[in-house]
């Protein structure tokens, strides 16, 4: 098969999602099924994508019109792109299952036009090899999220967005500018070329573009301080949306971040800007965490720890060493699954008993085992309990965070945690150890979901070697990018 | 291949050990009423006394424990008195060490717990709290003053500790060593249960404590066990600071010293309470004792 | 299969069966089953440790994962296995839950695997799973206790996981052979500073600490030991509380040189192991003293483990050869007759659901075995020879003495002499005086948790009588005669106890005393409560024994240090920390469109002020 196929990862999304206003009128159950059905093909084109990337070793270059770069626009699926492409198809995939339980609001249509379109700019942000390219995808996802922030119609969700919006504005024109000023002293917009011709730009204007890029994407990436419209958007999501928002949009956001960081290493000031990142990481996962400690919602809860979390991967990623961005990968990965399978869970409580107050999580161990389950054994792996995922990935970003120097760093995050074990456990203790309450009967595919998350959280928990293989290959190719410049056919214009 | 020697010597020594005992606790009360301008029983009071205990009909039992108690007491000093070298009786003590011997010379105490507090008498129960809190207040003079003794003689050894007080002269000729025989001679007045830390037995107020309950051979028993526990530990004070002795004579002596000392300041001092008690141990045996411990580093 | 693995993980893998099979019987039987793997491959490989350590690794995620069985690492095995069946067959009578066995035996395989880890990969994932077990059993029974007990040891954990990174960072080797060799070359070489070495120093002195539970770090322990299953207590203070102990050790192992030649000597001792010796010293006192004044079975003995521990951390502070067989002794006899203590209060809350003293007494008459059984742990703890307890604590006294540290030697002599009175407290209130009258049907207790019971109960006098036993180990261990003597006799330089002679002495005396007793006149039992009363019996309804505030004039002598409390300490500061948090949240997450608007500004204004200008 071409590997120029790989295309289809845009494509389909893309046009599918301007087909769905034509299936209104079969009714709800058709438009999620439809939306089903795509995600399902979506997870299959990105399977075999990464089984091709992974077996060949070598990325999938698919260039626009069959020009080579930088004329062409080229989309570069490496080991990184593929891994993540997949967990974004997968992850909407069940969330897509999700929809048939969550989603009630009309227009559904609507809905699912921007469903498949925010995992359409996921998808193009992580797979994208041009810079300009990735500012579009950018604001795809970022409209496409103010738009289903707001969905649920609510005065809440209403604010919410808003602020989103004049958050996620101000950032986009600042990455823009630094899009700009980059392309001003490179001439290009290729990610490839600018990572060659990164060692002979002016310092002072690398650094102020690179701080411009960063400061745009640190909004889309949740870092502290710009993550303020995080816990307001993610709660008033619908719940199958908060969980992408977790686990692939802001995802998308810090990829972004650390690809360019990475290509512009060769910029003379660049040990500042990681400076600058570090701070800024280790601020995002302190002040998220404490802000969750007394949290009664249990949705904003676990969107403050979302937060925090993603400060860690920021923080590996910013450490400017091999071994941190491996190890942000490996998070990245580990984190994705749990925060699925918390604001499943979370989402699904909400749907069933009316909310995500930490009062209806009482006695949830009665009434609604196997999802209590399924919380609990997510919270517990946030905490970083071993057998479960992130212990490993925890350690091994505080390993490499010491190794590069910042045991501060270390200390600080480490003592966040702490508070982040006291808030996952108090909601434990709710669940299963207060509050009576009859069985209900839960939805089996959701269960089913659950059990097999609760399964792959385990798994990489007791034998990590197959994923950190993985997050190894994927962090190399952020890492190596003389790697990545040898990769891309470039057309030897202007170099 | 049996050492009859050994165990007839230990016998021996048991007896004359029992019967000095007694002898011992009626110089105390004869004394005792003497300083007090009584007359006082004749000393083999405590002797005609057992015996006549021994002699009761019938006693009364209030289980097992209680029975056990003092058996267990009695048996304990018995091996307590065996480790301590008597003279020109060695018996056990080449295998004697400080730290054991003094364990065993506490051990009696758990018996005489143990019986009291199987009785259900309430000022068996008070006596037990009072005697345990005595116990806790002395403790660390104690342990000090014997730290310091065995910093200075480089030994736990009590056979060895005579034969180096019989080459370089008596421990109390030290300097230091002499604070620690002012503390250890405080807390010598709480071993022996006299005056100002006699609240554990208390006999106008709780009735002597622990022994309330008792009667007929129990009694008899713990008599016993007090007779050999005061030899004992006069001989364990001779032992650890007048220089041992080369023959029963001069043990016995030097034991008569050590308790007439105790006597004296027992019948001058009027009773402490015992959160008095502790807070006075805590203050200035303490102290005194760290000051030798620091001086014999 | 190696065999070392299914030693590590029979427990774990047993826990989780016995969860998802939640019958009776079924359940506690898989639950011994494998509690009592361990025991059996530890004795197996007993003949092959004398003379070779035995290893083994896995590849996990990266990092490898190194095992050994060495002599050390043995011994402790070997005492946390005997625990840990024990604690089996109490669970087997007091824990009607799967959700117990799980966790349970999680903690069981964590604390093995602790022990066994030759890297510190393994030793930190085990040390958290044991941490999380053990936490697990306390959080479902009480939120509040297992908070504090989770958030000091995580800190705890943390904190060595940062010490952990700096050593990776200083010498790129996370197992143990390659981290000594290279601390040991860096002792001559000094490439790490004085300070950093201190860091690392207090970094893993706060997580064995905590474990260890030494005062300032202990204020989790009474409240995670009394509010939890008994039986699993007994597990939990007599082999979870060791696993600090065994970190001591390990930083001697793997730092001692590095930390001699950093810090330096301070009047003949090593100033780590001071520090350590003095920190074992407070934990006596304080919690001995707190042990005395407790009104709750549980609270007492949760107290009194915090305070035998810090024997161990004294022991092993003292930085001899003598000092560690103390300590190492102690850590064996602890972990019996603590345990032993902790199956018995099992079998006394299972019987009577009560804790408090005040709501106890009596019980030797109903509870003859469980009685006897409480008898042993007395002795041994409060160390009357020939027990256990007895020769451990006199090598520790004689390591004391003789390495001129007098003021800790005398937190020995106190610690007895409290250890003695709490002891004896708890059996006049629980055993003996007068009975309450809803205490009248108690029955013994179950054959399961007896069975426990004596398993614990025959170390204590077997090693008591034969100390040289486990000495002669430690000899080999060391490869040096540190106690010299045979099975019976212990001889250091200084001292000499010989176990079986004070034994057979014993035995005459109580002979004889027995003679005088047997041949004396014969006597009546009379009820407990017809006793001398002044002439004036009370009539029955009127329970005269003392059982509330026994010790009040110690608090009263002890007025003045009552007034503060760690505890309180802690409480307030996790007050702090919540209000903080609060004002965090408010403050910053503000709901506020304007206000994040404003952080756009600063951040914007930073980068220009620091980047561009």
């Amino acid at each position: 098969m071409n590997v120029q196929y790989a295309s289809l990862l845009i494509a389909i999304p893309l046009i599918t999602a301007f087909f769905v206003p034509l299936m209104k009128g079969l009714g709800e159950k058709a438009i999620k099924t439809y939306v089903l059905i795509i995600t399902a093909i979506q997870a299959g084109i990105a399977t075999w994508v990464f089984e091709e990337v992974y077996t060949t070793g070598k990325p999938i270059i698919v260039m626009a019109g069959g020009w080579r770069p930088p004329v062409g626009i080229d989309l570069y699926i490496g080991p990184f792109a593929a891994l993540f492409v997949l967990i974004v198809a997968l992850v909407s995939f069940l969330m897509a299952v999700f929809n048939f339980r969550a989603v009630k609001v009309e227009p559904i249509d609507k809905y699912a036009m921007l469903f498949l379109l925010l995992m359409l700019g996921a998808t193009g942000m992580i797979a994208t090899g041009d810079i300009f390219n990735l500012f579009v995808f950018m604001e795809i996802t970022a409209i496409t999220a103010y738009a289903l922030t707001a969905y649920n119609k609510t005065g809440e969700a209403a604010e919410a967005s808003l602020k989103y919006m004049v958050l996620g504005g101000i950032g986009s024109s600042f990455f823009l500018i630094g899009v700009a000023l980059i392309y001003g002293a490179t001439g290009t917009l290729n990610m490839a070329q600018i990572a060659q011709l990164a060692g002979n730009i002016n310092p002072t204007v690398a650094q102020v573009a690179l701080a411009l890029v960063i400061f745009g994407l640190a909004v889309e990436a949740e870092l502290f301080p710009l993550n303020a419209w995080a816990p307001d958007a993610y709660q008033a999501a619908p719940h199958p949306v908060t969980a992408m928002f977790s686990a692939f949009v802001v995802k998308a956001g810090i990829y972004a971040l650390a690809r360019i960081l990475y290509l512009m290493s060769a910029v003379g000031t660049w040990k500042n800007i990681l400076h600058l990142l570090i701070a800024m990481a280790t601020l995002t996962v302190i002040v998220a965490e404490f802000s969750a400690l007394r949290q009664r919602n249990v949705k904003r809860m676990i969107a403050y720890s979302s937060v925090s979390q993603v400060g860690l991967i920021g923080l590996a990623f910013a450490l400017g060493t091999q071994a941190g961005v491996d190890a942000g990968v490996f998070q990245m990965i580990n984190h994705a699954i749990i925060k699925v399978l918390l604001f499943l869970g979370v989402g699904y409580v909400a749907v069933q008993l009316g909310g995500a107050e930490i009062e209806n999580f009482r006695g949830l161990g009665k009434r609604m085992p196997l999802t209590a389950l399924g919380v609990t054994v997510g919270s517990m792996s946030a905490v970083g309990i071993p057998l479960f995922n992130i212990f490993w990935s925890k350690l091994r970003i505080i390993l490499a965070t010491v190794d590069a120097g910042y045991a501060w760093a270390a200390a600080l995050v480490l003592g966040a945690s702490v508070v982040e074990a006291v808030y996952y456990f108090r909601l434990v203790h709710a669940i299963w150890f207060t509050g009576e309450g009859e069985r209900l009967r839960e939805s089996a595919p959701l269960v089913a979901i659950m059990l097999l998350l609760i399964a792959i959280i385990v798994a990489i928990g007791i034998y990590p070697n197959y994923a950190w293989s993985l997050s190894q290959k994927a962090g190399n190719d952020i890492f190596n990018v003389a790697q990545y410049i040898k990769n891309v056919p470039l057309m030897g214009v202007g170099a | 291949m049996f050492a009859w020697k050994l165990v007839l010597e230990a016998i021996g020594m048991l007896i004359y050990a029992t019967f000095i005992g007694f002898i011992f606790m009626g110089i105390e009360r004869k004394a005792m009423a003497r300083i007090q301008r009584r007359i006082g029983p004749p000393i083999y009071q405590p002797i005609i006394d057992t015996l006549k205990l021994l002699g009761k009909k019938e006693s009364v039992s209030h289980g097992f424990i209680y029975d056990f108690g003092p058996v267990f007491a009695l048996g304990a000093s018995i091996t307590a008195l065996l480790f301590i070298p008597m003279g020109n009786f060695q018996l056990f003590s080449n295998n004697a060490d400080l730290i054991v011997v003094a364990y065993l010379l506490e051990v009696p105490m758990l018996g005489i717990m143990l019986g009291a507090m199987s009785s259900g008498n309430p000022y068996s129960g008070l006596g037990v709290q009072r005697g345990l809190l005595t116990m806790v207040a002395m403790q660390l003079p104690y342990g000090l003053a014997i730290i310091a003794l065995v910093q200075h003689w480089g030994t736990f050894k009590l056979s060895q500790l005579v034969a180096l007080q019989q080459l370089q002269g008596w421990s109390i000729t030290v300097p230091a060593l002499a604070l620690a025989f002012i503390v250890f001679d405080i807390v010598f007045q709480a071993l022996l249960g006299l005056e100002p830390f006699d609240i554990i037995t208390a006999p106008a107020e709780i009735s002597m404590g622990p022994m309330v309950e008792y009667g007929g051979k129990q009694a008899a028993i713990l008599f016993t066990q007090h007779a050999i526990q005061l030899f004992a530990e006069t001989a364990f004070f001779a032992v650890l600071f007048l220089g041992g002795a080369s023959n029963l004579l001069d043990l016995f002596l030097k034991q008569l010293l050590v308790l007439f000392i105790a006597i004296f300041v027992a019948s001058i001092y009027p009773r402490f309470t015992i959160d008095q008690a502790a807070k006075f141990f805590w203050k200035w045996p303490t102290i005194i004792g760290i000051v030798a411990v620091l001086l014999t580093m | 299969m190696n065999l070392l693995m299914v030693m590590l993980f029979a427990p774990l893998i047993a826990g989780f069966l016995a969860w998802l099979l939640d019958f009776k019987v079924i359940r506690e039987v898989i639950g011994i089953i494998g509690a009592s793997i361990p025991i059996g491959v530890l004795a197996y490989y007993y003949s092959t440790v004398t003379s070779e350590s035995i290893t083994y690794s896995l590849t996990v995620g990266g990092f490898t994962l190194g095992f050994h069985l060495t002599m050390l690492t043995w011994y402790f095995a070997v005492i946390a296995s005997i625990v840990g069946i024990a604690m089996a067959f109490g669970m087997a009578s007091t824990s009607k839950s799967s959700y117990d066995w799980l966790f349970a035996l999680i903690s069981f395989t964590g604390v093995l695997g602790v022990f066994l880890s030759s890297d510190f990969v393994g030793f930190f994932l085990f040390w958290e799973l044991m941490t999380f077990g053990s936490f697990m059993m306390v959080l479902k029974r009480n939120r509040h206790e297992s908070l504090k007990y989770f958030v000091l040891s995580i800190i705890g954990a943390y904190s060595m996981l940062v010490a952990i990174g700096i050593i990776y960072a200083k010498t790129g080797a996370l197992d143990f052979n390659t981290v000594q060799k290279a601390l040991r070359l860096d002792a001559m070489v000094g490439s790490i500073s004085r300070g950093e070495t201190a860091l690392i120093y207090t970094l893993f002195l706060i997580t064995f600490g905590v474990k260890a539970g030494a005062v300032p770090l202990h204020v989790w322990a009474p409240g995670a030991y009394s509010e939890n299953d008994q039986s699993y207590t007994a597990f939990f203070s007599g082999a979870l509380s060791k696993a600090g102990v065994y970190g001591f050790v390990l930083l001697y192992i793997l730092m001692g040189a590095k930390l001699y030649t950093a810090l330096g000597v301070f009047n003949n001792h090593l100033v780590f192991a001071y520090i350590l010796a003095w920190i074992g010293a407070i934990t006596v006192v304080v919690a001995s003293f707190l042990a005395v004044l407790q009104e709750d079975i549980r609270k007492l003995f949760a107290y009194s483990s915090v305070g035998q521990v810090g024997y161990i951390l004294l022991g092993l502070g003292i930085g001899t050869g003598l000092g560690f067989a103390g300590a190492l002794f102690h850590v064996l006899s602890h972990a019996i007759f603590k345990s032993l203590f902790w199956l018995v209060t099992a079998a006394i809350i299972l019987r009577t659901g009560k804790t408090r003293f005040e709501d106890l007494g009596g019980l030797a008459e109903k509870m003859p075995i469980t009685f006897t059984m409480g008898l042993i742990a007395v002795l041994s703890l409060a160390g009357i020879p020939p027990m256990a307890g007895f020769a451990s604590k006199w090598l520790l006294y004689e390591a004391a003495i003789s390495a001129h540290m007098p003021l800790v030697a005398g937190a020995i002599f106190l610690g007895s002499g409290l250890a003695f009175a709490y002891v004896v407290r708890f059996l006049y209130a629980v055993w003996f005086g007068q009975r309450p009258s809803d205490l009248d049907d108690v029955k013994e207790a179950p054959l399961p948790l007896l069975i426990g019971m004596v398993i614990l109960a025959i170390p204590n006098l077997v090693f008591g009588i034969a100390p040289g036993l486990v000495t002669g180990y430690f000899n080999r261990l060391f490869g040096d005669t540190i106690v010299g003597g045979n099975y019976f006799r212990l001889v250091t330089p200084t001292g000499t106890y010989n176990a079986l002679l004070v034994t057979v002495i014993l035995i005459f005396g109580l002979s004889i005393a027995g003679l005088i007793y047997i041949y004396g006149a014969k006597t009546r039992k009379i009820p407990v409560i017809n006793t001398y009363q002044s002439g004036n019996p009370v009539t029955e309804e009127y329970n005269l024994s003392m059982r509330k505030n026994f010790y009040r004039p110690l608090a009263e002598a002890l007025g003045f240090w009552l007034k503060y409390s760690w505890d309180r300490f802690y409480e307030r500061l996790a007050n702090l920390t919540e209000d903080f948090a609060d004002w965090l949240r408010e403050g910053f997450y503000n709901g506020n469109a304007q206000s994040y608007s404003w952080y756009l500004t600063i951040v914007l204004l930073i980068l220009a002020l620091w980047g561009v200008l």
